[in-house]
């Protein structure tokens, strides 16, 4: 270390007064360290900066693909037309959005929890339940969204299928079968929403399994001892013990069921109406279909800037969580 | 690392780049080549036949093909896209609206001049065939295959229910009270007639009859480009009651779309439906019983689309595949050379325009001696007498496909169950606020 400082303390002597290094002297310090960087600085602006800019730059303009030597600077307006018109849909597909979100996350939670908390138990092949618990997370997102529009086609799905065979002494709740992707768009909803929580909850039972796994059995133990039942013992001791995990694995299935496409699209379309229109669907429609480039850009500025609220929200809960620990 | 070190690598890296730009443009420069973008390359049933077409037009001119295949439904996306980022194919097939939206964009190349140069090129074609790829006066798609929606009947489903195959409805009224009697007779799970009811462009082209075959004209083209905007005319009204009553009723599936509503007819359960003379080919791939066309015309009859009132003309809208040029394209007079070669040559006739089921675009080749055989049976004959006279072309331009997806969303919530007028008032709203801004 000793040699290193006096070599260091040597070098200055031999660099020019631009603090380049001398021929043959090896480059170091804060020059290495830009030439170093600059390749994935450089990446960084191409590949996420500059859309990023590019984007918003085409927010305040009128480029649709149809006409695209109309374009031009139009300030505000794309902004003012999504955010007050309802003709371009902007506040249904945030609401869905939304609505989607939460549904599948919460449903998905309580689902890959219970999971959780049953592969947690030592039962019989508890290894080959738990790789099982793991198939439908790892099926991609198009084969999960077409397994599951096959099976609530309202011709040949099985889903109708089952429905239309219960039959309860005389009384049959569901006579006909059912039109999953049409009428007012309430089954769609449901359609959607189910196929998304099959390929979701595996991750809830995964994260929490592993946190389940760290909770220390002297607590449980305790808990027991001072007559705690099995209730109390989750609500008191489960819980606060995977608080944060619980945190962390709910907030990114939040973000990523905002940002959901490939179910919704391959089932849907965003149909029936807009029913099923969430923010992404809704994007990619007005950019690639309706070819209107800078209404989808206003759209995604406003949408980015929706989810970097969220995400602060996200990292300021991530940094409580920090703190506690 | 020396900065002598760095500057070797530095200069090292730019070297190799140099050379590798050097060897890019001798591959460049090496061999003529023409791209041809296509969905027919893209779909099983039409990708060999299309690739023998354009091996014979490679090989006839010494001449490398890009073949470039894009699925139906993403074609107007990504040649707009493609266009956009100065590569576009030199060749496209095209449908519907994109000629007039691509035109429009500046995207094609004008083809008067290609066509004039032809004798009796336009005199030997189907009415409408060469209007629906005119946008302002110019021609910018040259037709390839016409293939309008005819009415179709499934002869065994109406049997099965009592009625005369031989005598299709003719009439709403008649369409009506037949649809009535076929729910009546059929099992739940077979519906009276197919509507495409998906979130689609084209299942706007499956509408546009019913909705003029009731009097409605909610967008009007004058042909310089102007639309006249009124979707809540009494006729659009009627058409879209008449769409809600059909789901109501049940007598059409609540939520398909046309690939699902095709492999329900080849199985006997739909009994009417607008489609294309390419119907017989979805058939054959279907139902192995219907793997010929004596046995699609042993099972299924085509006419016109029923008229509202006796003494009405029958409308379509015109509905056909066509080919343009781009305007970027580089060797102009080679890319009609293909155009040409697609749509006159005997090979690419026999291999590819007969198999796919549409009608041939030079009018005179339907019947004569070398092609014409294969155009004898009923239903081809249906269409070419019937169904092709009554084409009309949708009000198309370069908002259009903009608008279309607002008036799929409405026609969608209006089979759902939303209140006709309303809704029709809002999507007038909507088309108009398109068309404005």
């Amino acid at each position: 270390m000793a040699e290193q400082t006096t070599s260091y303390q040597d070098e200055p002597a031999t660099r020019s007064r631009f603090g380049m290094p001398a021929p043959g002297q090896a480059l170091e310090g804060p020059l290495l360290a830009w030439i170093l960087l600059a390749p994935a600085l450089l990446l960084l602006i191409v590949v996420i900066f500059y859309p990023v800019a590019h984007t918003i730059w085409l927010s305040f303009h009128s480029l649709n693909l149809s006409e695209p030597l109309n374009n031009h600077w139009i300030g505000w307006r794309n902004y003012k037309n999504i955010l007050t018109n309802p003709v371009f849909g902007f506040w249904n597909a945030v609401r869905f959005s939304i609505l989607f979100s939460v549904a599948v996350t919460v449903i998905s939670f309580v689902i890959g929890f219970a999971f959780a908390l049953i592969l947690n138990e030592r039962i019989r092949f508890q290894t080959l339940w738990r790789g099982l618990a793991l198939i439908p997370w790892v099926i991609p997102y198009v084969v999960v969204a077409y397994l599951f529009f096959y099976m609530f086609n309202s011709q040949y799905g099985i889903v109708n299928d089952v429905l239309t065979s219960i039959n309860l002494f005389g009384w049959r709740p569901v006579p006909h079968p059912l039109g999953w992707y049409g009428g007012t768009g309430t089954l769609a909803r449901v359609a959607v929403i189910t196929a998304a929580i099959w390929n979701r909850f595996p991750f809830f039972t995964l994260m929490l399994l592993a946190g389940l796994q760290t909770l220390p059995q002297d607590l449980f133990d305790a808990a027991k001892v001072d007559g705690a039942g099995a209730f109390a013992r989750f609500k008191l001791v489960t819980l606060p013990g995977l608080r944060g995990i619980i945190a962390v694995v709910t907030t990114l299935s939040l973000i990523w069921s905002l940002n959901e496409f490939a179910i919704i699209w391959a089932m849907t379309n965003g149909g029936p109406g807009v029913a099923t229109d969430n923010m992404v669907i809704h994007i990619y429609r007005a950019a690639f279909i309706e070819q209107g480039i800078s209404r989808a850009a206003t759209m995604s500025t406003v949408w980015l800037l929706m989810l970097l609220v969220f995400t602060y929200f996200y990292v300021r809960i991530m940094e409580g969580k920090a703190g506690v620990e | 690392m020396s900065r002598r070190a760095f500057t070797r690598a530095v200069g090292l890296g730019l070297a190799a780049a140099g050379t590798a730009g050097a060897l890019d443009l001798t591959s460049v420069a090496a061999a003529e080549s023409i791209s041809f973008a296509n969905w027919a390359s893209a779909e099983t049933a039409t990708k060999a036949n299309i690739d023998k077409a354009l091996a014979a037009f490679a090989k006839a001119n010494s001449v490398t093909i890009n073949n470039i295949a894009i699925p139906f439904d993403q074609v107007l996306q990504q040649l707009t896209t493609m266009t956009n980022g100065g590569n576009p194919p030199d060749v496209m097939q095209l449908s519907g609206n994109w000629p007039y939206a691509l035109g429009g964009a500046g995207a094609l190349a004008p083809l008067d001049k290609f066509a004039d140069s032809v004798p009796d090129y336009r005199k030997d074609a189907f009415p409408n065939s060469f209007e629906v790829g005119t946008y302002k006066g110019v021609l910018y798609a040259v037709p390839w295959t016409i293939t309008p929606h005819g009415f179709w009947s499934a002869k065994d489903l109406m049997t099965q229910a009592g009625l005369d195959p031989a005598k299709p409805p003719t009439t709403i009224d008649e369409l009506n009270s037949q649809m009535d009697t076929l729910r009546a007779k059929l099992p739940a799970d077979a519906y009276p007639i197919g509507i495409d009811i998906s979130k689609t462009e084209y299942a706007l082209v499956g509408f546009w009859p019913w909705i003029w075959t009731f009097g409605g004209n909610p967008m009007v083209d004058d042909g310089k480009g102007n639309v006249t905007i009124n979707w809540a005319d009494d006729g659009t009204v009627a058409a879209f009651q008449w769409l809600q009553d059909l789901v109501k009723k049940k007598l059409t599936p609540p939520d398909q779309a046309i690939k699902a509503e095709r492999e329900l007819m080849a199985n006997g359960k739909i009994a009417f439906k607008l489609d294309g003379p390419y119907l017989s080919g979805i058939f054959a791939n279907t139902n192995p019983k219907l793997s010929t066309k004596a046995a699609v015309n042993e099972h299924f009859e085509v006419t016109t689309t029923p008229v509202l009132k006796a003494g009405n003309k029958p409308v379509t809208a015109a509905d056909i595949h066509n080919l343009g040029m781009s305007s970027q394209a580089k060797d102009k007079d080679l890319a009609w050379k293909l155009i040409r070669f697609l749509t006159t040559n005997a090979e690419v006739i026999k291999t590819f325009l007969i198999p796919q089921g549409g009608m041939l675009p030079i009018k005179s080749y339907n019947s004569n001696a070398a092609y014409g055989p294969s155009y004898a049976d009923k239903i081809d004959q249906a269409f070419i007498n019937d169904v092709i006279p009554t084409m009309r072309p949708p009000a198309y331009g370069p908002r259009y496909s903009t608008a279309a997806t607002f008036i799929v969303t409405a026609l969608q919530e209006i089979a759902g169950g939303a209140d006709v007028k309303s809704r029709l008032k809002q999507l007038n709203d909507a088309v108009k606020t398109v068309y404005s801004s």
